[in-house]
């Protein structure tokens, strides 16, 4: 995992380790409300997927990570900047190439129900997607159904049952099972697990490396639960109103958070341990996310964030590769390193 | 052993008169096909300044047993057996006019989602001034003041503009603040709140608790917080009670749950979550599913999904009581199972 120059990395987003899977350049999402305002859901960022990793996105409500990860699977138009699947921009693509392209690139939700029509049995849902695609004869597809079910754990004896009479996690299962059969290089989970148990989401995590490891997938991985992202993913980017501040690999992200907003979700996750074994925190932060439709001048996280001066309020800060790997937006992000060293 | 109530735990003489004692709620749904049973003989108390927990997860009858305690399941469809005596007063068997005037000024409650249970059309300063004025006698203006007062203590900046906000136009986490404003209104001496952080974000969440707390700790008002989240618990609470398939399996101090749990669900619990577990092994989970209320086995409720099972289990374990902890499980004591500390 190492890196050429900074400047090269920057301009050119390509890193040593061979081509990314999914290449993200200074992307916007914007939507109009009302008149006049634009709510800028994701507002300039940039990264790079790697294949075969778990690429985890860990961001408040209103963050702008769920709009991301719809738009990375072509759900979504971008507003500007570029997404290339493997090199290849959708954009330049006919619908008929598009159609197949994107196959590759699937999307799990956080609602198992939602996600699953109560009129089809469990093995018409998962074969739906084949049907839409008319891949192979109807022998063929069930049969492909089928062994995609036994991926997920689901034998035979769930084919014929009605989401109805499933738990939700194995609501979930089927959800997987479905993007499973179009074979991707690449799924998006949103929120994939936050709907379920603990118990039953201890489970479904467990599938979700599994497949990984079987089928040599990559993952992008979104969810609020810092807890979930920090055990599944290889690297994490933290998102905060339209921007990502802080990406790095897991262990030094958690370890050595670079981004005060970072800092303040690893101090405000709760622990297992009773408040009266350890000392008691304040609140990390006080406030809420502002509205992505007038957020604020500079640094959007300047107004919650306790380190704020005014140049915080007067220049946004750049994106910066401040270590190998590891990258930040914060005008104190290098004075803290140095202090580290 | 029989199944032992709450009253048990009071003849511990450190132990103060709990202000709410609970006492074999069974809680039944009728459906078309006949009645199920939601909880069995569910027991326990809550002292002042006491913070209890309880912790299950979904379809447990963790939420149905807070609703129960101030008659809000709804009588067409549910029946309620048991006692639930605060204050000395059974609240089950009370008159619902008279469980208004009783519990209205004496117990609040929050909720998961607090704009559901804020009236749209009103602001907020109207909504807390009727709670207020439903149960004491007092003037519009006072009740103003004590309204705005109200919102400043749980920490709503500028509280005399936010009085003529429209719950709408506030955020999460403020609306979740009113709520507990309307719910502290009276000066109640107990505090139901089901699952109120859960749909707050993390940092937020963090601001509610906190908030909780401070104002527990500061009024010595009780808490009964209904939850999923054993994090979030750790944080709050001083005593948790721990439910299964609608049967409570286990009841201590939180210190004692978290380091050495008795029983095999709770432990199990604790290994299942993402924050104890290790990067790249899988986390430890329960396998199976919980029965369904409609079929619930006779035994022990866990029993198919324990790895800790032994033929005996195929009866059904009584609640034991030891000293202030409770615990379900034939093999409790004979077991050493892993926490959330060590």
């Amino acid at each position: 995992m190492t890196s050429p120059s900074t400047e090269m990395v920057a301009r050119t987003g390509r890193e040593a380790d061979g081509a990314p899977i999914v290449s993200v350049r200074d992307l916007r999402i914007h939507f109009p409300v009302g008149r006049r305002a634009t709510l800028k859901a994701v507002d300039g960022v940039s990264f790079n997927v790697r294949p075969g990793e778990v690429f985890g996105i860990i961001g408040e409500s209103g963050s702008g990570k769920s709009t991301l990860g719809r738009t990375i699977v072509a759900l979504r138009k971008p507003t500007s900047g570029t997404i290339l699947h493997d090199g290849i921009d959708f954009n330049a693509l006919s619908k008929r190439e598009l159609r197949t392209v994107r196959r590759g690139y699937q999307i799990v939700f956080q609602d198992p129900e939602g996600a699953l029509d109560p009129r089809m049995t469990v093995l018409q849902s998962v074969r739906e997607p084949l049907d839409i695609e008319g891949m192979g004869s109807a022998a063929e597809r069930e049969a492909m159904a089928r062994q995609c079910l036994e991926q997920v754990g689901l034998g035979s004896d769930f084919a014929g049952r009605y989401p109805h009479e499933l738990s939700g996690g194995q609501k979930q299962r089927v959800n997987i099972a479905r993007v499973l059969t179009t074979r991707p290089k690449l799924i998006v989970c949103d929120e994939a697990v936050a709907a379920l148990d603990v118990s039953i989401q201890a489970e479904v995590i467990n599938l979700f490396s599994q497949l990984q490891r079987e089928l040599g997938l990559t993952y992008v991985f979104i969810s609020h639960d810092l807890n979930v992202v920090a055990h599944i993913s290889h690297r994490i980017a933290v998102m905060y109103l339209g921007g990502i501040v802080e990406l790095g690999p897991v262990e030094e992200v958690v370890a050595s958070p670079l981004h005060p907003y970072t800092r303040a979700l690893l101090q405000s996750r709760p622990t297992p341990v009773p408040a009266s074994m350890r000392e008691r925190r304040k609140p990390a932060l006080s406030g809420e996310i502002p509205s992505a439709i007038a957020p604020p001048s500079g640094c959007h996280f300047r107004t919650r964030c306790p380190q704020a001066v005014a140049k915080c309020e007067a220049e946004a800060p750049l994106w910066d590769n401040i270590e190998p790997g590891r990258w930040v937006a914060c005008h104190f992000a290098r004075d803290s390193v140095q202090v580290k060293k | 052993m029989k199944d032992s109530s709450a009253s048990d735990l009071i003849q511990n003489p450190a132990a103060a008169e709990p202000l709410l004692r609970v006492e074999d709620l069974s809680i039944f749904f009728r459906t078309a096909t006949g009645e199920i049973q939601a909880t069995d003989s569910i027991s326990f108390s809550v002292r002042p300044g006491e913070r209890l927990g309880i912790v299950g997860e979904s379809g447990c009858g963790k939420t149905v047993t807070g609703l129960s305690l101030l008659g809000l399941l709804p009588r067409f469809m549910t029946r309620v057996t048991g006692k639930a005596y605060f204050e000395g007063q059974d609240l089950l068997s009370m008159r619902r006019a008279r469980l208004r005037r009783i519990s209205g000024p004496r117990i609040g409650m929050i909720f998961q989602e607090p704009m559901r249970a804020l009236d749209p059309v009103f602001t907020v300063g109207e909504q807390i001034s009727e709670t207020l004025r439903a149960h004491v006698k007092i003037g519009k203006a006072e009740a103003r003041a004590r309204v705005i007062d109200a919102l400043a203590e749980v920490g709503i900046p500028s509280p005399e503009r936010r009085y003529d906000d429209y719950p709408h136009s506030l955020s999460g986490g403020m609306q979740q603040r009113v709520m507990i404003a309307m719910a502290l209104i009276c000066k109640p001496r107990l505090l139901i709140a089901d699952e109120p952080t859960t749909a707050l974000d993390v940092t937020v969440q963090a601001q509610i608790i906190d908030l909780l707390h401070t104002i527990s700790e500061r009024t010595g008002t009780a808490l009964i917080f209904i939850t999923h989240d054993l994090g979030v618990v750790a944080e709050l609470c001083t005593r948790v009670v721990i439910v299964y398939a609608g049967q409570i399996v286990e009841d201590a101090p939180i210190e004692r749950v978290y380091r050495s749990p008795q029983h095999p669900y709770t432990s199990a619990l604790f290994r299942s979550m993402p924050s104890l577990g290790v990067r790249g092994v899988p986390l430890p989970s329960i396998g199976g599913r919980v029965p369904s209320l409609a079929n619930m086995p006779a035994g022990c409720r866990f029993r198919e999904r324990c790895q800790y099972a032994q033929p005996e289990c195929v009866a059904k374990p009584a609640l034991d009581t030891n000293e202030q902890e409770r615990v379900r499980c034939f093999r409790a004591g004979e077991l050493t199972l892993p926490g959330a500390v060590v």
